[in-house]
C-alpha cells in the first residue's frame, strides 16, 4: 500500500543542513497498521508528512497505492490527498471557525459532495466518538479529548485509504488518552484502513499491528 | 538591533519579536510614518504659507503702526507734503502700489511699490538703505529704475544695468535695474520676494497714478494720530496697521484649518493601524504572555511591555513620518501657495520653511497617537490569565462582549457629533469636531455591524461557495480584532473619499451652474493682468458694429468700517439682470432699489463674513467721506471666498470720482456670431493698449480648471488617506493571515488546494473590503453633508447644491473593494504558497 | 525692527505655542525698548547717498554750472536756491544762553544738491535731480550733551525748496524764513520734536562778501570755488527745546551762504572752518584746506570784520593755526579739539577750546561742528563755530 523507496529528505536550520532521512526505505500493506517511534528529531513527522504529500523528498520515491506522490504536481499530491488519506494532529485539527458538524461533513464536501449517505455517515460516526449532541458546537467548546475524538472522526468520514496520525494521545491525560485509542482501535482494527501512527509512547505503539523505530542506525 | 536590546530580558523578548515580524513591524512603521507625514506636510505647507504672508506683510508694513489708505481714487500726494511739511508728522512713508506682469513669463506677476527712500528710514529700514545702494540720480530723475532683492534677479536672469521689461494695464514699460538688494533679515529677505522697489515717482508713472498715493505707512503715537485723523482727505481712512494685516491673513484661516482637519484625519487611520498591530502582536502572544503571567510578570510589566514596544514603534515611525513629511511638504506647499492665490491674494512661496513648530506638533501627536493607541492592547494583553495554553477564542469572546458597548459608544458618539454639527452657530472649531467625532462613532460602529453582516451573510455564503464561503463569512466574524479595525480604518478612509468626492463634485456642480448663470455676454474685454481700460480704446471697441449692448465693470477696493470690501460695479442693463440670483431678497425689489436708492448688493460670502443682509446698511468710505448704504439684496457668487458688494455704476459714480472701467461684457447683436464680433472687437483694438478678448464659454473653462486647480490639495490629501487605510488593511490582513497559518495548515493537509486556499483568504478580504465600503457610504454622505452644509458655509460662506453623483459611489465601493484586494494578495499568495507540513512546524 | 524673530501665528495653533510667542513678543517688545530708549538721543547714523562725493570730484562735476571767476551778485535773487549748481547750502551757527547764562551752541543747516545735471522730463511732479539735507544739532554745554538730526528730502512737490523773494527755504517742517520780504531778519522755524530751534536773527553788522567778490577759489582749477557770503554777526533770540525743555535763549550768530560745484581740489581731503566773534566786535573767519600729505593747502583763507562791517582777505601766512588737543570719537575718528591760532596782523594769539569734546554729527555726513570758546592770550575772549571734515573714515 505504502513504499518509500531511497527516501531522502534533509531541512536547512539556521544555516546549517540537517538530514532527517538518508535512503530510507520501507513498506507498509494494505490495511496495516504501524507504529513509527523513536527519539525527536529522528524524522517520524517528516515521514508522515511525505506520505500524506504535504513534502516531497530531496531523492527517492514514495507511492502510495497506485499512486506515486513524488511524480505528482503539488496539486495533484494536494487532491489525491483530499481522497485518499486522513489526518490526525497532536492538536489544532479543526477548524474553529466550523460547527463540530461542519467539520465532519468538510472532507465530503471536498470529495463525493454531501450527500444524503455521507450526512448519515458523519451523523453515524460522531454517535460512534460518542459526541453527537455536539454537532452544532463549535471546536473551542470542547474538550482536548473530545476535540481528538472529533479528529479521528473528521480524518475517517471520506473513508480514505490510508489515516496518518501524528501523537493523537501527545497532549491528553492517560484516562482519555485510553478512551481516544480504543475509539481509534475500534474504528481502524481489522484491517479497515491503513494507519500510520507517529507516538513517544510505546503503550500506544505497542497496539498497532507493527513497529518501526527509527534512530541513527534505522536510518 | 542588537545595540538597541534593553536590559530587561522582558523587553529584549519583546522587541525581538518585532523584529522576527518585519512585515508587521514595516506595516506598522509605514502606518505611523504616514500620518505623521501627512500632518507635518499640511502643517509645514500652511506655516510656510502663513509665514511668507506674515513675513511679506511685515516687510512691507514694516514699522508701520497705521496706514492712511486712498479709495480708488487713492490719495493726492499733495496731502502727504501737507501732512510732512505742515504737520511734521514723521516718520511716515508715501507708498504707490500695484502689480505688473512680466513681459516674458505668462501669468507671473511682480508686486511694485513705489516710495521715497528718504522717508523710509523710520518705517522700512530696508528701504531706506536703497538710498546707499544706488545713485541718487539714478533713482529720482531718471525713469523706471528698479531694485529688487538679488535673488529675484538671479531668478530672473538679471543683473545690475539689465532692462526689465514689464507690462501694467495692457501697456509695455521698460524698467532699469538699479541694485540688487541682499537684506541682512530674513523678513526682508523672504518678504519683499516679487518686489520691485521703485522711487514714488518712476512708479507714479509706471502705473499711472500721477499725483497720487495708494496710502501712506505711519508710526504713530496717540497724539500724532489724532492730528492726522483731523487731517484726512476725503475718501482717505486712517486704519491700524496690524488690524489691517490680520484681516487678510484671517481670510486664509479657515482654508488652513480645513487642511489640517484633512491632515488629523490621515493621522487617525493611521492610530488604527498602530492599534491594529498591537492588539495583533498581543493576541499572537497570547500563550508566551500567559505563560509570563504563570512565572511571575505583574500586570503592570506586561502593560509596561506593550506601550514601551508601542513607543518604538512611535519615535521610530515618527522620525520617518517628519522626513517623509518634510519631503511631502515641498510638494504641498507649491499647492497650497496656489489655492490661496486662487481663493484669495497672491503669495510669494518659494521654498519650505521648516520650523519647529510643525516637527514638534507631528512627532507629539505621532508618539502619543501610538501610546494612545496602544493602551487598549496592553490592557489585553493584562487580562491574560496567568495559564500556558489559552484558546484564540478566549480574546474573541471577551471581544464579542464589547459589542454591544461599542454599537453604544458609537451611537452616542455619533449623535453627538451630528449635534454639534447642527446646533452651533458659525464657529469652525466644533464643526470639525463634531465631524470628527461622527466619524469615530462610525468607526465604532463598524465591528458590530460587520458581526452582524457576517452572521447574516454566513448561510448565503454557505448556500453559494459550501464551507468555504461559510468559513469566508465566519472567519471575518471569528476575528473581529483584526477585521473589525481593518474595516473600520478603511471605511473611514472611503468615507472621506466620498465625503470630500462629494463635497467637490456639488462645489463643481454649483459653481459650473453659477458660472452658466452669470456669464452671459458673448465676449468679455479686459486688460490681460488687470486694470483699468484706456478711455480711447473703449470707445473705439464701442464702435464696432453689431453690438446688441454694453455692460461696464469696475473693480475696487474700499474702506467698509473695520474691513476693506471687495466693491464691484457694474453697469447692467436691465436685460443682463438675470444673470444674478438672489439668495436673499426680492429680485425686482432689489433692483428697482439697486437703480434708483444707491442700494448695493453683497454676494453670500460677503453676507456671512460680515453678518449683513438684506435691510442692513453698510458703511462704505467713498470720494466723499464715509457713506450708508442699504443691502437690497444677496446674490449667489461663487467667485470669491471674501465677498463683494455690488454696486451699480450710476451710484458709485455719485460718490467717488473714478470713471475708469476695468471690463466690458459685450452682448453681440442678432445675427452676429461670436467669433466675428469678437474679431471686430480685436480688430478695432489693434494696436492700443493691449486686451483680452474671451468669450463666456473660454472664461467658462478657464474658471473651471482654476477650481480644479484649487482642489488640488484637497484630492491629494484624499488620496493619501487612501494610501494609509490601504496600509492599514494590508497590515490587518496580513496578521489575520499569519495568525490562521495553522489553520490553513489543518485546511491544506486536508487536501484544500494553494488555489482554493487563496480563493478563501481573498474572499474574506473582498468581503471586508466589500462591507467596509458599504458602511462607508453613509457615513461619507453625511461628511459631504457635513463638508457642505456646515464647513464651508462656515469656512467660505458659500452654500451649494448636494449632489450625490452614484458614480461617486460606485467607485468609493469598488476602492474598497480594491484596496481590500490589493492588501490582501500578498497575504494570500503567502499562504497559499507555503507547503502544509511547514506551516505544521512549530512556531 | 518690531519682531524680527516672530511670526505671528495665523491659522489655529496650539495654545502652548501660542503663549510661547506671546512670551517671545514681550520679550522682543521689552528688549526693543530698552535698546530704542538708549538710543533715543542721536538719530541713527544710517547709510544714505553718497554727498561727499558732491563736494569733490572734477570728472563727476560735468555738466553742472560752475563758479569760475568773479561776477557781481544779486540779491535777494541770490538769497534764494542755485538749482544748476551741484551744492549749495544755508548755514547757521550761533552760541546762545538762556537768562541763568546756560550756554547753548546750536547749528542749523539747509542743504541742496542736484544728483543729476541734465536731467529727462518727467511727468511725475515727485521726480527731481533736487535732493536737500537738513542738519540740526545743539550743543548744551551745561549738561554735556550734543544732539543732532538729519533728515533728507527730495526738492519737489513741496517737500522742499527755496524762494528767493520772499525768502524762504524749507526742507518739510525745518525752514528759514525771511520776516518781511527778504532774508533779514530770518526765522528759524525747526519745531521740536524732542530738538527743536525756533530763533530769530537780527543782522548786527552787513553781509559780506568772502573771497574776491563772493568768489571763493579753494583749488588750482578755477572752477574749484564758490560763491561765498555771510553774516558774521547776526542777534539770536528765540527758544531752543532739548528733549521737551524750552530754553528761551539769546546770543549771537553767524551765517554763511555758499555754492558750487566741485568745491575742493583733486588733493583736498577735508577741512577745518572756523568763525569766531571776539567780545571788541571783530570776527573772524578762517578755513584750513588739508592735502593728503596732512599739510596745509596754500588756498585755505579767512577773512576779518571789524566792528563797522569793513572786512580784510587773510591769506594763509597770516595766520599760524596749532593743535593743541585731540579727542577720539567712539568710532576712532581722531578731530582736534583745541588750537591756538595766532593772527600777528590783528594782534590776536587766541586759544580756541571746543565747549564739547564730542560734538561729531554722526550722521549720513559725518563731521564735527561744535561750539568753541576764545580765550584771549592776547586780545579779547570770544565765541565761536568750528566745522572739522575729512576726518571720518571715507
Amino acid at each position: 500500500m505504502i513504499r518509500l523507496e531511497q527516501v531522502s529528505r534533509a531541512f536547512t536550520e539556521g544555516g546549517r543542513s540537517r538530514v532527517v532521512l538518508d535512503g530510507f526505505s520501507e513498506s507498509v500493506t494494505a490495511g496495516e497498521r504501524l507504529a513509527v517511534v523513536g527519539r525527536s528529531g529522528v524524522g517520524k513527522s517528516t515521514l508522515l508528512n511525505l506520505i500524506g504529500g504535504m513534502d516531497v523528498p530531496d531523492a527517492g520515491r514514495v507511492r502510495v497505492g497506485d499512486a506515486e506522490l513524488t511524480a505528482m504536481s503539488e496539486r495533484d499530491r494536494t487532491l489525491f490527498r483530499r481522497h485518499h488519506i486522513g489526518f490526525i494532529f497532536q492538536f489544532f485539527n479543526l477548524i474553529p471557525t466550523l460547527t463540530v458538524g461542519e467539520n465532519l461533513l468538510m472532507p465530503l464536501e471536498m470529495t463525493s459532495g454531501v450527500h444524503r449517505a455521507g450526512r448519515e455517515r458523519a451523523l453515524e460516526l460522531l454517535r460512534r466518538v460518542g459526541l453527537a449532541d455536539r454537532r452544532e458546537a463549535f471546536p473551542d467548546a470542547l474538550s482536548g479529548g473530545e476535540q481528538q475524538r472529533i479528529a479521528i472522526a473528521r480524518a475517517l468520514v471520506h473513508a480514505p485509504d490510508v489515516l496518518l496520525a501524528d501523537e493523537p494521545t501527545g497532549t491528553l491525560d492517560g484516562e482519555t488518552a485510553e478512551e481516544v485509542l480504543a475509539l481509534l482501535d475500534e474504528l481502524t482494527g481489522q484491517g479497515k484502513v491503513t494507519v500510520v501512527l507517529v507516538t513517544h509512547s510505546l503503550e500506544v505503539a505497542g497496539r498497532m499491528d507493527r513497529i518501526l523505530r527509527l534512530g541513527r542506525e534505522g536510518a | 538591533m542588537a545595540v538597541l536590546l534593553p536590559r530587561s530580558l522582558l523587553l529584549r523578548a519583546s522587541l525581538r519579536y518585532l523584529w522576527r515580524h518585519p512585515w508587521q513591524l514595516a506595516l506598522a512603521l509605514l502606518g505611523v510614518a504616514i500620518g505623521v507625514a501627512v500632518v507635518v506636510a499640511v502643517d509645514l505647507a500652511n506655516q510656510s504659507a502663513s509665514r511668507a504672508f506674515t513675513l511679506s506683510t511685515e516687510a512691507l508694513t514694516g514699522e508701520a503702526t497705521h496706514q492712511v489708505v486712498g479709495g480708488p481714487e487713492g490719495l493726492p500726494e499733495d496731502w502727504y507734503v501737507e501732512l510732512r511739511t505742515e504737520a511734521g508728522v514723521r516718520p511716515s512713508a508715501p507708498v504707490v502700489e500695484g502689480f505688473v506682469r512680466l513681459a516674458h513669463e505668462e501669468g507671473r506677476t511682480l508686486r511694485i511699490l513705489g516710495v521715497d527712500v528718504f522717508a523710509e528710514a523710520g518705517v522700512r529700514p530696508t528701504l531706506g538703505a536703497v538710498s546707499a545702494a544706488v545713485s541718487a540720480e539714478d533713482l529720482l530723475a531718471r525713469a523706471g529704475g528698479a531694485v529688487m532683492l538679488a535673488a529675484d534677479l538671479e531668478r530672473l536672469g538679471l543683473s545690475v544695468g539689465d532692462a526689465l521689461e514689464v507690462q501694467h494695464e495692457g501697456r509695455d514699460h521698460t524698467l532699469h535695474i538699479l541694485a540688487g538688494l541682499e537684506p541682512e533679515r530674513e523678513l526682508d529677505a523672504v518678504g519683499l520676494r516679487d518686489v520691485v522697489v521703485m522711487d514714488i515717482a518712476a512708479a507714479q508713472e509706471l502705473l499711472g497714478r500721477s499725483g497720487r498715493l495708494d496710502r501712506v505707512d505711519l508710526v504713530l503715537d496717540a497724539n500724532a494720530r489724532d492730528t492726522v485723523a483731523a487731517m484726512l482727505p476725503q475718501g482717505a481712512r486712517l486704519v491700524d496697521a496690524d488690524q489691517r494685516a490680520e484681516t487678510l491673513a484671517q481670510m486664509t484661516d479657515a482654508f488652513q484649518l480645513n487642511l489640517q482637519a484633512f491632515s488629523l484625519l490621515a493621522l487617525v487611520v493611521g492610530a488604527f493601524l498602530i492599534y491594529n498591530t498591537m492588539t495583533f502582536s498581543v493576541v499572537q502572544r497570547r500563550q508566551l504572555m500567559g505563560m509570563l503571567r504563570a512565572t511571575g510578570t505583574t500586570r503592570g510589566e506586561l502593560f509596561r511591555t506593550i506601550l514601551l514596544e508601542a513607543a518604538v514603534i512611535g519615535v521610530v515611525g515618527t522620525i520617518a513620518g517628519l522626513l517623509l513629511g518634510m519631503a511631502l511638504a515641498t510638494v504641498l506647499v507649491e499647492l497650497v501657495t496656489r489655492t490661496i492665490d486662487d481663493l484669495y491674494f497672491a503669495l510669494a512661496v518659494r521654498e519650505l520653511n521648516i520650523s519647529p513648530g510643525p516637527l514638534v506638533r507631528g512627532a507629539t501627536l505621532g508618539v502619543g497617537m501610538t501610546i494612545v493607541a496602544a493602551l487598549a492592547p496592553a490592557r489585553e494583553a493584562t487580562a491574560i490569565p496567568p495559564r500556558a495554553a489559552l484558546s484564540r477564542s478566549f480574546l474573541e469572546q471577551s471581544r464579542r462582549r464589547w459589542l454591544p458597548l461599542l454599537a453604544g459608544g458609537g451611537v452616542v458618539l455619533g449623535a453627538l457629533g451630528v449635534l454639534l454639527l447642527a446646533l452651533t452657530e458659525r464657529s469652525l472649531v466644533p464643526a470639525f469636531g463634531g465631524m470628527f467625532a461622527l466619524i469615530l462613532g462610525m468607526a465604532l460602529l463598524v465591528p458590530p455591524l460587520l458581526a452582524l453582516a457576517v452572521r447574516g451573510l454566513a448561510p448565503v455564503l454557505g448556500a453559494v461557495g459550501g464551507f468555504l464561503g461559510r468559513m469566508t463569512a465566519r472567519g471575518v466574524g471569528a476575528s473581529l480584532s483584526r477585521t473589525g479595525v481593518a474595516a473600520a480604518a478603511l471605511m473611514v478612509a472611503v468615507s472621506a473619499v466620498i465625503g470630500v468626492g462629494v463635497m467637490v463634485d456639488s462645489f463643481r456642480t454649483t459653481f459650473a451652474e453659477w458660472l452658466e448663470a452669470t456669464l452671459h455676454a458673448d465676449v468679455y474685454v479686459s486688460v490681460p493682468g488687470g486694470g483699468a481700460m484706456e478711455v480711447e480704446q473703449r470707445e473705439r471697441l464701442l464702435d464696432v458694429e453689431g453690438i446688441e449692448l454694453v455692460t461696464r465693470s469696475r473693480f475696487v477696493r474700499v474702506g467698509a468700517g473695520d474691513h476693506e470690501a471687495r466693491l464691484r460695479v457694474f453697469e447692467i442693463p436691465p436685460a443682463a439682470e438675470r444673470g444674478f440670483n438672489f439668495r436673499a431678497g426680492d429680485p425686482d425689489a432689489a433692483w428697482e432699489a439697486y437703480r434708483e436708492d444707491d442700494a448695493v448688493l453683497v454676494t453670500e460670502p460677503y453676507a456671512w463674513h460680515q453678518d449683513v443682509g438684506v435691510g442692513d446698511r453698510l458703511t462704505l468710505t467713498t470720494g466723499q467721506g464715509e457713506r450708508e448704504f442699504p443691502v437690497a439684496g444677496v446674490v449667489y457668487d461663487y467667485g470669491t471666498s471674501e465677498g463683494a458688494v455690488i454696486m451699480d455704476r450710476s451710484t458709485y459714480d455719485q460718490y467717488w470720482d473714478d470713471a475708469a472701467v476695468d471690463s466690458l461684457g459685450v452682448y453681440a447683436a442678432s445675427g452676429v456670431e461670436t467669433d466675428t464680433l469678437r474679431e471686430r472687437l480685436q480688430a478695432a483694438a489693434a494696436g492700443g493698449q493691449h486686451l483680452q478678448f474671451q468669450s463666456n464659454r473660454e472664461i467658462r473653462e478657464q474658471s473651471l480648471e482654476i477650481f480644479d486647480q484649487t482642489f488640488t490639495i484637497t484630492q491629494v490629501l484624499r488620496m493619501l488617506a487612501i494610501l494609509v487605510a490601504v496600509t492599514g488593511v494590508l497590515s490587518a490582513l496580513l496578521a489575520l493571515s499569519l495568525e490562521r497559518a495553522r489553520e490553513y495548515a489543518v485546511l491544506r493537509a486536508t487536501g484544500v488546494t494553494p488555489r482554493e486556499l487563496g480563493v478563501l483568504v481573498t474572499a474574506q478580504n473582498a468581503l471586508v473590503g466589500l462591507l467596509s465600503g458599504l458602511f462607508a457610504i453613509p457615513l461619507g454622505l453625511g461628511l459631504a453633508g457635513a463638508l457642505i452644509l456646515v464647513i464651508n458655509q462656515r469656512s467660505f460662506g458659500w452654500s451649494m447644491a448636494l449632489a450625490v453623483d452614484p458614480w461617486i459611489l460606485l467607485q468609493a465601493l469598488a476602492l474598497a473593494l480594491l484596496a481590500a484586494l490589493v492588501a490582501g494578495l500578498y497575504p494570500a499568495w503567502r499562504m497559499a504558497r507555503i507547503p502544509p507540513a511547514l506551516a505544521m512546524r512549530e512556531e | 525692527m518690531p519682531a524680527a524673530e516672530d511670526h505671528t501665528p495665523i491659522g489655529r495653533r496650539l495654545r502652548w505655542q501660542l503663549g510661547l510667542t506671546v512670551a517671545a513678543v514681550m520679550l522682543v517688545v521689552i528688549m526693543l525698548q530698552i535698546l530704542s530708549g538708549g538710543l533715543e538721543d542721536d538719530s541713527p547714523a544710517e547709510e544714505a547717498f553718497d554727498i561727499t562725493g558732491a563736494l569733490a570730484g572734477e570728472e563727476a562735476a560735468a555738466g553742472f554750472a560752475r563758479v569760475t571767476g568773479p561776477e557781481p551778485l544779486e540779491f535777494p535773487a541770490d538769497h534764494g536756491p542755485h538749482p544748476h549748481f551741484r551744492h549749495e547750502w544755508w548755514y547757521v551757527t550761533g552760541n546762545v544762553h538762556d537768562a541763568g547764562g546756560r550756554h547753548f551752541g546750536f547749528q542749523v543747516t539747509l542743504f541742496r544738491f542736484n544728483v543729476a545735471p541734465d536731467p529727462p522730463e518727467r511727468d511725475a511732479v515727485l521726480a527731481t535731480n533736487q535732493v536737500w539735507m537738513g542738519h540740526l544739532a545743539v550743543t548744551d554745554t551745561e549738561s554735556g550733551e550734543f544732539h543732532h538730526r538729519e533728515r533728507f528730502v527730495r526738492g519737489a512737490g513741496g517737500l522742499a525748496g527755496g524762494v528767493a523773494e520772499p525768502f524762504r527755504v524749507w526742507v518739510e517742517d525745518w525752514e528759514m524764513v525771511g520776516e518781511d520780504h527778504g532774508m533779514m531778519p530770518l526765522r528759524l522755524r525747526f519745531p521740536a520734536n524732542e530738538l527743536g530751534v525756533e530763533i530769530t536773527l537780527t543782522p548786527e553788522k552787513p553781509l559780506v562778501l568772502q573771497g574776491d567778490q563772493g568768489y571763493s577759489r579753494k583749488g588750482p582749477e578755477p572752477g574749484n570755488a564758490s560763491r561765498y557770503y555771510s553774516y558774521t554777526r547776526l542777534g539770536a533770540e528765540g527758544q531752543i527745546t532739548v528733549e521737551d525743555t524750552v530754553h528761551a535763549v539769546v546770543g549771537q550768530a553767524w551765517m554763511d551762504r555758499e555754492w558750487g560745484t566741485s568745491t575742493l581740489g583733486e588733493d583736498q581731503v577735508g577741512w577745518d572752518w572756523f568763525s569766531l566773534q571776539l567780545e571788541d566786535g571783530r570776527d573772524l573767519m578762517f578755513y584750513e584746506l588739508r592735502r593728503e600729505d596732512g599739510s596745509m593747502d596754500p588756498f585755505s583763507k579767512g577773512l576779518v570784520v571789524a566792528e563797522d562791517g569793513e572786512s580784510r582777505v587773510l591769506e594763509m601766512e597770516d595766520v599760524q593755526l596749532e593743535v593743541r588737543r585731540h579727542w577720539e570719537s567712539p568710532e576712532g575718528t581722531r578731530y582736534p579739539v583745541a588750537w591756538r591760532m595766532q593772527v600777528p596782523s590783528e594782534a590776536l594769539d587766541l586759544d580756541l577750546q571746543a565747549v564739547l569734546d564730542d560734538q561729531e554729527l554722526r550722521s549720513a555726513f559725518r563731521y564735527w561742528e561744535g561750539a568753541v570758546r576764545v580765550s584771549g592770550n592776547n586780545g579779547p575772549d570770544g565765541r565761536g563755530y568750528a566745522e572739522l571734515t575729512g576726518y571720518a573714515g571715507d
